[in-house]
């Protein structure tokens, strides 16, 4: 015990007791959270991403193969794809996010729409525009950009890495049932590794899954062993028509 | 609701009192609901994903607010003491020797002794919520309970030598 700390404790002003009841979550006015994607707008163009994994020698001809021919099978056009992501934690808990429709044209525009309701398009030189599922009210960010998430990050990686490089395969599996490449590499960006993988279909050659493992310490220093999953429901490639383009516009 | 939501607002209903008891420790009450709010708004946009313990977080995302809010305030010219609960220095209910003593200490010592006492955090949670390290704060958290012993040992005249009655 220290008699100097437990004067102080014994003058203490005001007590938890004081605010018990008070909380009112309902009323707390929460800002739009920058969702994990976000990690993305960081990297300053999406080829520079790219470009550091297909520099790189190649070890593996096997998955430049794969990449060529994904690359072929994917093509031109609007790209679009619903899936479901969680963040799994080494303890086993498991942050799900939910289901999403993303369609992307080049890294020209974008929308993204989750399972709440909340929208998100992009379009270049115009900025970003969010609507709130919710409320219905659309903030609009002219300074802002956003990237293919990560499906469609290893859509771009495929789309140009024809030598493959240094994503290496790791072997086959299936993927509800259906018969998959695994795709392997890593990623290191000043913060811990980020180990990648992606699995692509045998016949079609779109991604099927995508994870990425990563662990550390977070900001208050606690050691963190997650790994995030996402999983592809459904993969197309739209053409590019006036009609399809309406798709990447608020509301389409 | 999704998860992230979810596990926010259990933190926000967990913690809310707590958050709000260190606001009206070291500022004015008419201020302390405002002051409570942003925390969890900064908090809503950059709790970890995962963290074990938030309280210590949240006081150093308060940490922030309540520098944010005095600066504000000093650029108004409102700095002056509340006058419903006086100066943050010497709310020691009750306890006026320790008022005395407690506004001789500078801020850093003052924060580093409340945090312990009042908000009850260990050393290395109160380091969390004081941006420092654990070491680095048990050093400053002796020193200043050294000063603070130094201060209620030999206090200014002043504070003793009016008598009760004439």
């Amino acid at each position: 015990m220290d008699p100097v700390l437990d004067r102080v404790r014994a003058a203490n002003p005001v007590t938890e007791a004081e605010f018990a009841g008070a909380a009112d979550f309902d009323a707390l006015v929460l800002p739009r959270r920058p969702r994990r994607r976000r990690r993305w707008l960081a990297v300053p163009a999406l080829g520079t991403v790219v470009a550091a994994l297909v520099l790189v020698p190649s070890s593996a001809p096997g998955a430049s193969e794969i990449l060529r021919r994904a690359s072929v099978a994917v093509g031109d056009g609007i790209l679009y794809a619903q899936s479901t992501a969680e963040l799994r934690a080494a303890d086993g808990e498991v942050d799900h996010y939910g289901t999403r429709r993303v369609w992307v044209r080049g890294d020209d525009a974008m929308r993204w729409v989750d399972d709440q309701g909340n929208e998100d398009v992009y379009a270049k030189g115009a900025g970003t525009a969010h609507r709130d599922g919710r409320t219905g009210e659309v903030e609009r960010e002219p300074d802002a950009s956003m990237v293919a998430g990560d499906i469609f990050r290893s859509v771009a990686l495929l789309q140009s890495a024809r030598a493959g490089d240094a994503v290496t395969l790791e072997g086959e599996t299936t993927v509800d049932g259906r018969p998959a490449y695994v795709l392997r590499w890593t990623e290191q960006r000043g913060g811990p590794a980020i180990e990648q993988k992606l699995w692509i279909d045998r016949e079609t050659y779109a991604p099927l899954r995508y994870t990425d493992h990563s662990r550390g310490r977070d900001v208050s220093g606690k050691p963190f062993d997650q790994t995030y999953v996402e999983t592809v429901q459904e993969f197309r490639t739209l053409p590019d028509t006036p009609e399809n383009r309406r798709l990447l516009e608020l509301g389409g | 609701m999704n998860a992230e939501h979810a596990r926010f607002r259990a933190i926000y209903e967990e913690h809310h009192a707590a958050v709000c008891a260190y606001f009206a420790r070291r500022a004015p009450r008419d201020d302390v609901e405002d002051l409570a709010a942003e925390t969890f708004a900064v908090a809503w946009r950059k709790l970890p994903r995962r963290v074990e313990q938030p309280l210590p977080w949240l006081y150093g995302v308060a940490r922030n607010v309540l520098a944010n809010h005095r600066r504000k305030a000093a650029r108004r010219g409102t700095l002056a003491p509340d006058a419903t609960s006086g100066d943050p220095a010497e709310r020691v209910s009750g306890d006026r020797g320790l008022a005395h003593a407690f506004a001789a200490l500078n801020e850093r010592d003052r924060e580093a002794i409340c945090l312990v006492a009042w908000e009850g955090l260990s050393v290395p949670d109160a380091a969390r919520a004081a941006g420092c390290s654990a070491a680095a704060f048990a050093v400053r958290l002796s020193r200043a309970r050294a000063r603070l012993r130094r201060a209620l040992d030999n206090p200014p005249a002043a504070t003793f030598i009016v008598p009760e009655r004439i």
